[in-house]
C-alpha cells in the first residue's frame, strides 16, 4: 500500500497581518481518528482556523495528485464534530474543485475557503470566488507559484480576484501572496513528517 | 453526385473561424453558407467576406434574412452557452440540425469515433468538451474490452489557448467532462480536471488518461489503445501517444483503494497524450481547440451523408 509511504504534511501558517491568523493544514492519509485527534488539539489551543482538504484541495484525490484514506466530506465532517472554537476552513483550486463541492462542504460546516489559482490565472477563480461569497464564507484568494512573475504583475491579479467579490479583503488577498514570496521566512512554518 | 450541404456558423471567433475555413478546404460533402457574428470588425467576419462566405454582423436575426438562410441543411454554434438555448431553438424549428460546440448540452453527446452513429437523426448534438474528445476515445477503446470501474482525465493546455468562454465557467468543463466519460466512455465513474499552463512558449494540449478497468489484459489493452489512437488521427491529425501506455497491476494483496468507491483490484492504464492543432486559423498549440473544430467538422460530415441519403439536403 502507497498509504503508508506517503508524506504527510503538517503545515501551519501564522499570517502577520492586522488580524492575526493561524491556518492549519492537513493533508490526506491520516486516519479519521488521527484528524479527530489533531482537530481536538488546535481547537483546544484556540487557533483561529482549521483547514481540512485533500493537499490538492475539495476532489483532489486522484491517480494524478493521490487518493486520499477517505474523502473530503469524511474528512470534513470528522473535524466539523469536535471543533468547537476555530473556524473551519478548506481549500478549492479551481479546475480540480467546483462550486457544487464548495457548497457541499458549506452544508458540512465549513465556513471559510482559500480559493487557490496559479498565479497568472486569477479569472478562472471568478464563479468560485462569487459563490464562497455568497454563501456568506470568509473567502481568501490565493495566487500560487508567485515567484514566477513580477510583483505588478501578482497584484494585478490579486485585484482581478478582489473585483470577484468586494468582501474578499485585499489583505487577506496579500497576506496571502507575501507568505509565498517569502517562503522560508518566519510567516510560514512548514512541518514535513 | 457531388451534392453537398449548407451550412452556417455562428459565431465568429477563434473556434467559428477555424471551423470556416476546415469547411472550405477539406470538406466534401459541406459548403459554406453563412458566418454568422456581432462584431462587423471581427477577424473572422473580415476574412470570411474576403473568401466570398456570406456574413452577418447581426447574430441570429441576421442569419435568418440572409437568402442563404432557406438553404442551410445545418448549423455550428461556437458562441456561448448562454446564447446557444435561443439559437437552438431557432435552428431547430427550422428543420436545421444544430451542432453545439458550446458547454450547453441541450442534446445528447458526441464523439465522433465513439458514438456519432447514434445520433445522426438528433436535431441538436453537443460535443462535449475539447478535452473530452481527446480523452473519451481512449475510455471508449477499454470499456468496449474491459470493465471500467474509474477513468480519469486530465487536460493540460496553454493559458493562451483559454479563451474568455472557458475561463469565466471552468466548472462546466469538468462537470460535463466527467458526465461524457460515463455516458459515452463506459466508466462507472467519471473524474476530469483541467490544468491551464502559462508556459512561453506556449506548450501543445496534452491529456493524461488513467483508467481502472478489470476483464482484460495489458496486451489487448494496448492493442486497443493504439488502434483507437489511429482511429482519431483519421479526423485530428496532430493527435498521438506521447508515450508508451503504461500499466500497474493491483493484485488482492494490493488493492486500489478509490476513497467514496472502494477498493479495486484489476490494471491500472496509463495514457499520454498530444494534440498538436492543424494551425488553419489557430496556432498549432491550440490543439485543444483544433480538436473540438475537426470534431464538429466530422460529425457535421457524419450528417450531412445522412441528409443527403435522406433527400433532405
Amino acid at each position: 500500500m502507497r498509504d503508508g509511504l506517503r508524506s504527510h504534511r503538517f503545515q501551519a501558517v501564522h499570517t502577520g497581518c492586522n488580524a492575526p491568523r493561524r491556518n492549519a493544514c492537513l493533508r490526506h492519509q491520516y486516519s479519521l481518528d488521527h484528524i479527530r485527534a489533531i482537530a481536538s488539539a488546535l481547537d483546544e489551543a484556540r487557533v483561529d482556523a482549521i483547514e481540512v482538504s485533500h493537499g490538492d484541495g475539495l476532489k483532489g484525490s486522484s491517480f494524478n495528485y493521490g487518493f486520499g484514506a477517505h474523502t473530503d466530506w469524511e474528512w470534513i465532517e470528522a473535524v466539523a464534530d469536535v471543533v468547537k472554537h476555530s473556524v473551519l476552513t478548506t481549500l478549492l483550486i479551481p479546475g480540480i474543485g467546483t462550486v457544487e463541492d464548495l457548497k457541499q462542504a458549506y452544508r458540512l460546516g465549513v465556513r471559510s475557503v482559500r480559493i487557490a489559482t496559479h498565479c497568472t490565472e486569477a479569472d478562472i477563480s471568478r464563479q468560485h470566488i462569487a459563490a464562497a461569497r455568497d454563501l456568506g464564507m470568509d473567502t481568501a484568494g490565493f495566487l500560487m507559484m508567485s515567484h514566477m512573475i513580477e510583483p505588478e504583475a501578482l497584484a494585478k491579479q490579486a485585484l482581478l480576484m478582489e473585483d470577484y467579490a468586494p468582501s474578499v479583503s485585499t489583505s487577506r488577498i496579500v497576506v496571502a501572496l507575501w507568505t509565498w514570496t517569502a517562503s522560508g521566512s518566519a510567516t510560514r512554518l512548514m512541518i514535513e513528517c | 453526385m457531388g451534392e453537398k450541404v449548407k451550412v452556417a456558423i455562428i459565431g465568429s471567433g477563434n473556434i467559428g473561424t477555424d471551423l470556416m475555413i476546415k469547411v472550405l478546404r477539406h470538406s466534401e460533402v459541406l459548403e459554406m453558407g453563412a458566418l454568422v457574428g456581432i462584431d462587423p470588425e471581427s477577424d473572422g467576419l473580415r476574412r470570411a467576406h474576403r473568401l466570398g462566405v456570406a456574413t452577418t454582423h447581426e447574430g441570429i436575426d441576421g442569419l435568418q434574412s440572409l437568402p442563404v438562410w432557406r438553404d442551410i441543411g445545418i448549423v455550428f454554434d461556437a458562441t456561448s452557452a448562454g446564447a446557444h438555448r435561443k439559437h437552438s431553438a431557432v435552428v431547430t424549428g427550422a428543420g436545421k440540425t444544430m451542432i453545439d460546440l458550446t458547454p450547453a448540452a441541450i442534446g445528447p453527446y458526441v464523439i465522433p469515433v465513439v458514438n456519432d452513429g447514434e445520433h445522426l437523426d438528433a436535431p441538436n448534438v453537443n460535443l462535449v468538451t475539447c478535452g473530452g474528445q481527446a480523452t473519451i476515445p481512449i475510455v471508449a477503446a477499454i470499456s468496449a474490452i474491459a470493465t471500467v470501474h474509474y477513468a480519469e482525465i486530465v487536460a493540460s493546455i496553454s493559458s493562451k489557448s483559454a479563451g474568455p468562454g472557458t475561463r469565466a465557467n471552468i466548472d462546466e468543463f469538468t462537470e460535463t467532462t466527467a458526465r461524457a466519460i460515463e455516458t459515452v466512455g463506459g466508466a462507472a465513474e467519471g473524474k476530469a480536471i483541467i490544468i491551464l499552463n502559462p508556459a512561453e512558449p506556449p506548450m501543445l494540449m496534452r491529456d493524461t488518461v488513467f483508467i481502472l478497468s478489470s476483464g482484460c489484459g495489458e496486451a489487448e489493452i494496448e492493442t486497443a489503445v493504439e488502434e483507437m489512437v489511429e482511429r482519431v488521427r483519421a479526423y485530428v491529425p496532430g493527435y498521438r501517444l506521447k508515450q508508451k501506455v503504461q500499466f500497474e497491476r493491483f493484485g488482492s494483496n494490493n488493492p486500489q483503494q478509490i476513497p467514496g468507491l472502494g477498493r479495486f483490484e484489476g490494471i491500472k492504464t496509463s495514457v499520454f497524450l498530444e494534440v498538436e492543432g492543424a494551425a488553419h486559423y489557430l496556432p498549432a498549440f491550440a490543439g485543444n481547440l483544433d480538436i473540438m473544430t475537426s470534431a464538429g467538422l466530422r460529425t457535421a460530415e457524419r450528417i450531412a451523408s445522412r441528409r443527403i441519403q435522406k433527400g433532405l439536403a
